[in-house]
């Protein structure tokens, strides 16, 4: 039996492709992260000179990264891209708050590195590739990701590999290849690699996945999905062992498991993974050292709160002072907190901004991912919409896992928080899911095709 | 599943999450939250629960549920926000602990405390003890006036070496963290304005002081003075004590020698004596066995003892030395005369005999031994006996009767004894601030004289001031004598293992508008008679001078 998948009601958020049409949707939302990129860098000016007189000059690093957003969507207007309009509009909220976050902490932290000029610049690089991105890549360049997955696979492995061997080392992990110009962190790019390969995989194998394994009296999830399983399992746990990044093997293993929830609707399987994800880590924990300093660190972080907890601790003392409203942007003390601006910048942000900013910008993640799930469902195939649900995702998780992280919910990763840590890998990795996702959201619905609905 | 019972089951999962979310918030305890956390998840997911649509093809359901996945981590997330910044932001944001490499604690209160206008301390007449002074670059410094007044403050030097005194104990107060106005205080924390403190107004006496501080001099010992009607601290004196000029911020090498040679000293300048340091009473405790005996009806002033110039109870051999010359012969005296002249062998007695172990100690405790002394700084309890079952045999209670045995009391705990005595049988709860005050000038806290026990009847007060102003009209008080004035007391000499003994004198003098107790203590002095109350008798006539002129 075959059904036509059914073309959903309202497609996006734009009506029918109007040739030549003006994003107007995108233009006025981008108001808002404009709006809060010259209030934030005025209201520091303020703090800082302890004046509300500001010059003009003062608002020159703001005005740039308006002028920045805003030539992104004139580009999307003037090619006519008829992509989602409400994507990029957060995503400048989000790199706003975090650029002028950067601008915050930079002068305190590291005021010899001028990290808000750099993080302007990266800001820029990640905004072109995103742009370059949603125009170029077409729905007859999915094939390229779909049919080489192995070839893809291979080489985010042989990347990830290859840090570990050519790398540079920072605090006791070699997760770095020093570029010069900056340091690139592979493992970022390596979520995208992992959704596309899982993507293709799975949406090419979905016939074949309705069928239970048995095994004597075993249900066991069938082959395709038991081999990959239990290559990803021992892999992720793999890569936490020789890296030391327990934050990368949760967010890998996370992945796996939701877009395998998403390719079988079994909430089981999700449970099984789990559970074996559960018992590796317990191993691994009974069995390295490196494993159980983390975890008593976290359990217990006080005790150690001026070592290795003193990370956790300040946090917590950050977070607990800014309260409901917080103590105002530039007036709180992060800086307190050890590598604040790289690590730990949703701390500052409770501090500075209370729980009603913390709120805000959790909203604006979860507004960001269920867009992303939007445009998954709105997709042209099977193969994108794996893929634009899988980006999201990766997002979600890598928003749960830090800010888990920094509040105490979680053993402390190195993860980074999307848009707002300062980072040039980090910004560019997640341009480049916003990118898939504006392009996906971007491909003519008139070409649908027609898809064998898989018997349940 | 039918509708129904899929709504039931969401409805109680929701029911579930509040309830294992309220208990978590309110245990405030940091591993079971964690717990509540992880199991409000799943109840979050079911109460969140997407039914499916039907006809709805796969893809599109799983993706809708992994939104809801999401959905309900993001929820599990802003529930520990919920709890790290609002409901227990208080308790994580005073939150300290001491670890091997030194204590943790947030900083921003350190700050904060560096940058509160601290408050002020005041003596009874208004000199002020201690001044916050702002300085031209905006910073705080803390100076020091009197230095007979400013050890009773203590030092304060929050970065380096913490604080004493009533630096410490007011220190909430001090800041303005306690007994602020509500809405300012929530005005000038949003705002971001420095705290602001209150002032302490002390009920001592610097006149008084002075001359207390000069007739002790260099010896060791202590004075303390209070206003018996009320309890009010008039006068209190140290020696050793240590100057909080020395400690202050911003000398931190010989803030820091300073502390290393008061650290080092061997005559411990950091224990306050009228309040911390523990004597042996010596015979000014013959006053609460005297008390005891009247008290009880046992005995009475005019009951006749023997004394024979030696006794023996149950084995215990005791030799009198304080017979007055000339009075040999008389073997036999009131139980006045035996107070007047100190006489331990008739003490033995009232104590072992008349009075007993049990009504000993009881009496004892009456007058507040063994009980804390509440006082607005830290005070050491008097102590009857170490062991509970020290007073079951006679010689121990002779012994304690006339003020040996394992008795410790302070100087403060001795000139209560006395001042419940001139108070009418009623001791009043000494204390030494007698107010808080607001920056605007009213009052947050206002000390209300307190009656603390009254260990004697009315009755027997009269009785003991009369026994007690014989002992300085006739007896072994003289030296705190003071023409045209009624003073009562009693001087002692408690014998200590090593060293002469300690030089002892409590009484009371009749002012004008009220009555003062005084006790005083020189370590190692001597003979209470000869050296103690002399002193008595000079601050006496201060207190009694500024008495005159209120």
């Amino acid at each position: 039996m075959a059904t036509l998948t059914q073309a959903p009601a309202h497609i996006s958020s734009s009506p029918a492709a109007a040739v030549g049409r003006v994003r107007w949707v995108e233009l006025q939302l981008l108001l808002a992260p404009a709006a809060l990129a010259l209030l934030g860098v005025v209201t520091l000016v303020s703090v800082r000179t302890g004046q509300t007189r500001w010059g003009w000059e003062d608002l020159s690093i703001g005005l740039l990264f308006v002028a920045a957003i805003f030539a992104a969507s004139v580009a999307f207007s003037a090619a006519r891209f008829i992509g989602d309009e409400v994507l990029f509009p957060v995503t400048a909220t989000l790199s706003g708050l975090g650029f002028l976050m950067i601008q915050r902490l930079g002068p305190e932290v590291a005021p010899e590195a001028n990290v808000a000029v750099r993080q302007l610049l990266y800001l820029a690089a990640a905004l072109a590739l995103m742009v370059g991105i949603a125009l170029v890549f077409k729905r007859r360049h999915l094939r390229l990701l779909r049919d080489y997955k192995y070839t893809w696979a291979i080489a985010g492995i042989l990347l990830t590999a290859s840090v570990s061997i050519f790398g540079v080392e920072i605090n006791g992990a070699k997760l770095w290849f020093d570029l010069r110009v900056f340091y690139f962190q592979p493992s970022e790019l390596l979520k995208i690699i992992l959704v596309i390969f899982l993507a293709a995989y799975l949406s090419e194998k979905r016939a074949l996945l309705a069928a239970p394994f048995i095994v004597g009296r075993l249900r066991l999830p069938p082959l395709p999905y038991l081999f990959p399983a239990v290559l990803m399992w021992g892999a992720s746990l793999g890569l936490f062992v020789v890296q030391k990044d327990l934050g990368q093997a949760l967010l890998l293993f996370g992945i796996f498991l939701s877009m395998l929830y998403l390719a079988s609707g079994r909430i089981s399987y999700v449970l099984v993974g789990l559970v074996a994800f559960a018992g590796g880590a317990y191993l691994m924990f009974r069995l390295f050292p490196h494993v159980q300093t983390r975890v008593s660190i976290w359990l217990d972080a006080w005790r150690y709160g001026l070592g290795s907890g003193s990370q956790l601790v300040q946090s917590q003392y950050a977070l607990a002072s800014g309260g409901i409203f917080g103590q105002g942007l530039g007036q709180g003390n992060p800086t307190y907190i050890p590598l604040v601006h790289t690590d730990f910048v949703f701390s500052a942000i409770g501090e500075e901004f209370g729980l009603l900013g913390t709120f805000a910008l959790l909203l604006l993640y979860l507004f960001f991912v269920f867009r992303g799930f939007r445009i998954a469902l709105d997709a042209v195939d099977d193969f994108s919409r794996f893929l634009a649900a899988g980006l999201s995702v990766v997002l979600g998780l890598q928003v749960v896992i830090i800010v888990g992280g920094n509040t105490g919910m979680f053993p402390l990763t190195g993860i980074t928080l999307p848009f707002i840590s300062y980072g040039g890998s980090s910004l560019l990795s997640n341009f480049i899911i916003v990118g898939i996702l504006l392009a996906i959201s971007g491909m003519k619905p008139a070409q649908r095709v027609a898809i064998p609905e898989v018997p349940a | 599943m039918s509708r129904g019972v899929r709504r039931a089951i969401r409805t109680l999962a929701g029911v579930g999450a509040i309830t294992v979310a309220a208990i978590g918030l309110w245990a405030q305890q940091d591993h079971l939250w964690l717990i509540c956390l992880l199991l409000c998840a799943p109840l979050i997911a079911l109460a969140l629960w997407p039914g499916a649509a039907p006809g709805q093809p796969l893809l599109t359901r799983s993706t809708g549920r992994l939104a809801h996945i999401v959905l309900t981590l993001f929820m599990v997330l802003s529930l520990h926000l919920v709890h790290l910044q609002v409901v227990s932001a208080d308790i994580i944001g005073s939150r300290t602990q001491r670890t091997p490499q030194g204590t943790v604690r947030n900083p921003r209160i350190l700050e904060a405390d560096l940058a509160a206008r601290r408050g002020e301390i005041f003596a009874a007449d208004g000199e002020k003890i201690v001044r916050q002074q702002v300085l031209p670059d905006g910073t705080m410094r803390r100076t020091y006036g009197d230095p007979n007044l400013t050890y009773l403050v203590g030092y304060y030097n929050p970065i380096r070496f913490g604080a004493n005194g009533l630096e410490l104990t007011y220190d909430d107060a001090l800041l303005g963290r306690r007994d602020a106005d509500p809405v300012r205080a929530f005005s000038s924390s949003l705002l971001h304005q420095p705290l602001q403190g209150n002032d302490l107004l002390l009920t001592v006496v610097p006149a008084v002081q002075t001359r207390a501080a000069a007739a002790l001099g260099n010896r060791r010992g202590s004075v303390v003075v209070l206003d018996a009607k009320t309890g009010a601290t008039i006068a209190m004196v140290s020696n050793p004590h240590l100057d909080p000029a020395g400690l202050a911020p911003g000398q931190p090498e010989q803030s820091q020698a300073y502390w290393e040679r008061l650290r080092n000293d061997p005559t411990s300048p950091f224990v306050f004596r009228p309040t911390q340091g523990l004597y042996t009473p010596g015979s000014t405790f013959k006053a609460v066995t005297a008390a005891a005996a009247i008290d009880t009806g046992k005995a009475r002033p005019e009951t006749v003892y023997e004394d024979r110039g030696v006794i023996n109870i149950e084995g215990f051999r005791l030799i009198e030395r304080n017979i007055p010359r000339g009075r040999e012969s008389q073997q036999a005296f009131t139980l006045s005369e035996a107070f007047a002249y100190s006489l331990n062998v008739v003490f033995a007695q009232v104590a072992a005999r008349t009075l007993g172990g049990p009504l000993l100690a009881d009496y004892a405790r009456r007058f507040g031994f063994g009980e804390p002394l509440p006082f607005d700084l830290p005070t050491n309890t008097a102590i009857i006996s170490n062991a509970p079952d020290f007073l079951q045999n006679a010689p121990a209670v002779a012994e304690t009767g006339f003020g040996q045995g394992e008795l410790l009391a302070s100087p403060l705990q001795m000139a209560t004894v006395a001042a419940a005595i001139a108070n009418d049988g009623r001791a009043m709860e000494p204390y030494l601030v007698a107010g808080v005050r607001r920056a605007d000038g009213t009052m947050a806290e206002q000390h209300a004289p307190k009656v603390w026990r009254t260990p004697i009847r009315a009755e027997t007060a009269v009785q003991m001031r009369a026994m007690m102003e014989n002992s300085v009209t006739t007896g072994y008080a003289n030296a705190a004598a003071i023409p045209g004035t009624r003073v009562g007391g009693k001087t002692g000499s408690a014998e200590v293992p090593s060293g002469d003994a300690h030089a002892w004198f409590i009484g009371y003098a009749t002012g004008k508008s009220t009555t003062y107790a005084i006790a005083v203590i020189v370590e190692n002095g001597g003979e209470g008679s000869t050296v103690a109350a002399p002193i008595a008798r000079q601050v006496l006539e201060a207190t009694l001078a500024y008495d005159a002129k209120k």
